[in-house]
C-alpha cells in the first residue's frame, strides 16, 4: 500500500471541492428562485391584468 | 413567464452520477497498481481528466469570447464566464492533485516544469477573468476585457499539451500523439474516468449557466420595478 496517505488525500479534495462547488450553486439558485417568485406576484398583484 | 431550466443540469448530473458509481471500481479494482509509483499513480486518474475537463472550459470560453466580440451578444459573455468558473474549478484541482501527486515522485510539491508552469499561468487567467468580472463595474467594458482575456488564455492551451514535446520536462508524457502509452486495463480505466469528468463538466457548466440566467432576470425584474 505504497502512497495511499497521497492518493487518499487527492480523492477527498477532489470529492469535497466539486460538492462544495455544487452545494453552494443549489444553495445561491434556490436563494434567486425564491427572491423571483415572490417578486413576480409582487408585479401579478400590482397588475392584475 | 420563465421555468426552471433543469433538464440539461439533470440529463448530464445523472450521467455524471451513474458514471461516478462505477469509475471507482475501475479505478481501484481493475486497473491495476503500477510497480514504481504504487497507489499514487491512482491519482492521474482523476488529475488527467481533470486537466482536460479545465482545457475543455477554456476552449468553451475561447468561443464564446470570440462571439461576443464579433456579435455583442449578452448570452456568449454568459456563457463564456460560466465556462470559465468550471473551467477554474477543474483547474484548481490539477494543480493541487499535481502537486499531492509529486510529492512522493519527485520528492518535491512543486517545481517550475515547463507543463506545470504553463498551467499555473492558465489558473492565473481565469482566475484574473473571474475578478474581472468580480470587480469591474461599467458591465459592456468588463465584457470586453475578459473575452480578450478568454482568448489568451486558451491560446496558452496547446503549448500546455505540446510542453513535454517542446521543452526538456519532468512531466510523464502519457498522451503521444494519439496514443496513450497505458498497459489496457488503465486505458479503460482513463478514459472512463474523462468520460465521467466531462459529464461532471456539463453538469456544473448548465447549472451555473441556468443560475446566471436566473440572476440576469432577477436584476431586470428589480429593475423594472
Amino acid at each position: 500500500m505504497q502512497h495511499l496517505e497521497y492518493m487518499t488525500a487527492a480523492y477527498i479534495i477532489i470529492w469535497v471541492a466539486i460538492l462544495l462547488y455544487f452545494l453552494s450553486l443549489s444553495k445561491c439558485e434556490k436563494a434567486i428562485w425564491e427572491e423571483l417568485r415572490e417578486l413576480r406576484a409582487t408585479i401579478t398583484k400590482d397588475n392584475p391584468s | 413567464m420563465h421555468q426552471k431550466p433543469y433538464i440539461l443540469p439533470l440529463v448530464f448530473g445523472i450521467l455524471a452520477l451513474i458514471c461516478l458509481g462505477i469509475a471507482p471500481y475501475l479505478v481501484f479494482v481493475y486497473a491495476g497498481i503500477e510497480k514504481e509509483m504504487g497507489l499514487a499513480q491512482k491519482i492521474f486518474y482523476y488529475h488527467v481528466p481533470s486537466a482536460f475537463s479545465m482545457f475543455l472550459g477554456s476552449f468553451l470560453c475561447f468561443v464564446f469570447s470570440i462571439f461576443y466580440l464579433w456579435k455583442r451578444d449578452k448570452n456568449c459573455d454568459l456563457w463564456a464566464a460560466c465556462s470559465a468558473e468550471v473551467s477554474l474549478l477543474f483547474g484548481t484541482l490539477v494543480l493541487i492533485t499535481g502537486a499531492i501527486w509529486a510529492k512522493p515522485i519527485w520528492g518535491a510539491w512543486w517545481v517550475w516544469d515547463a507543463q506545470l508552469t504553463l498551467t499555473l499561468i492558465l489558473w492565473l487567467i481565469l482566475a484574473a477573468y473571474h475578478m474581472l468580472r468580480a470587480y469591474l463595474e461599467d458591465p459592456v467594458q468588463s465584457a470586453r476585457f475578459r473575452a480578450v482575456l478568454g482568448i489568451i488564455g486558451f491560446l496558452n492551451v496547446p503549448f500546455i499539451h505540446y510542453a513535454t514535446k517542446l521543452w526538456r520536462t519532468h512531466h510523464p508524457e502519457v498522451v503521444r500523439g494519439e496514443e496513450i502509452s497505458l498497459p489496457p486495463d488503465m486505458k479503460a480505466a482513463f478514459f472512463f474516468c474523462v468520460i465521467t469528468f466531462f459529464a461532471l463538466f456539463f453538469a456544473l457548466l448548465f447549472k451555473r449557466v441556468s443560475l446566471a440566467k436566473a440572476q440576469n432576470e432577477l436584476e431586470s425584474l428589480k429593475a423594472e420595478i
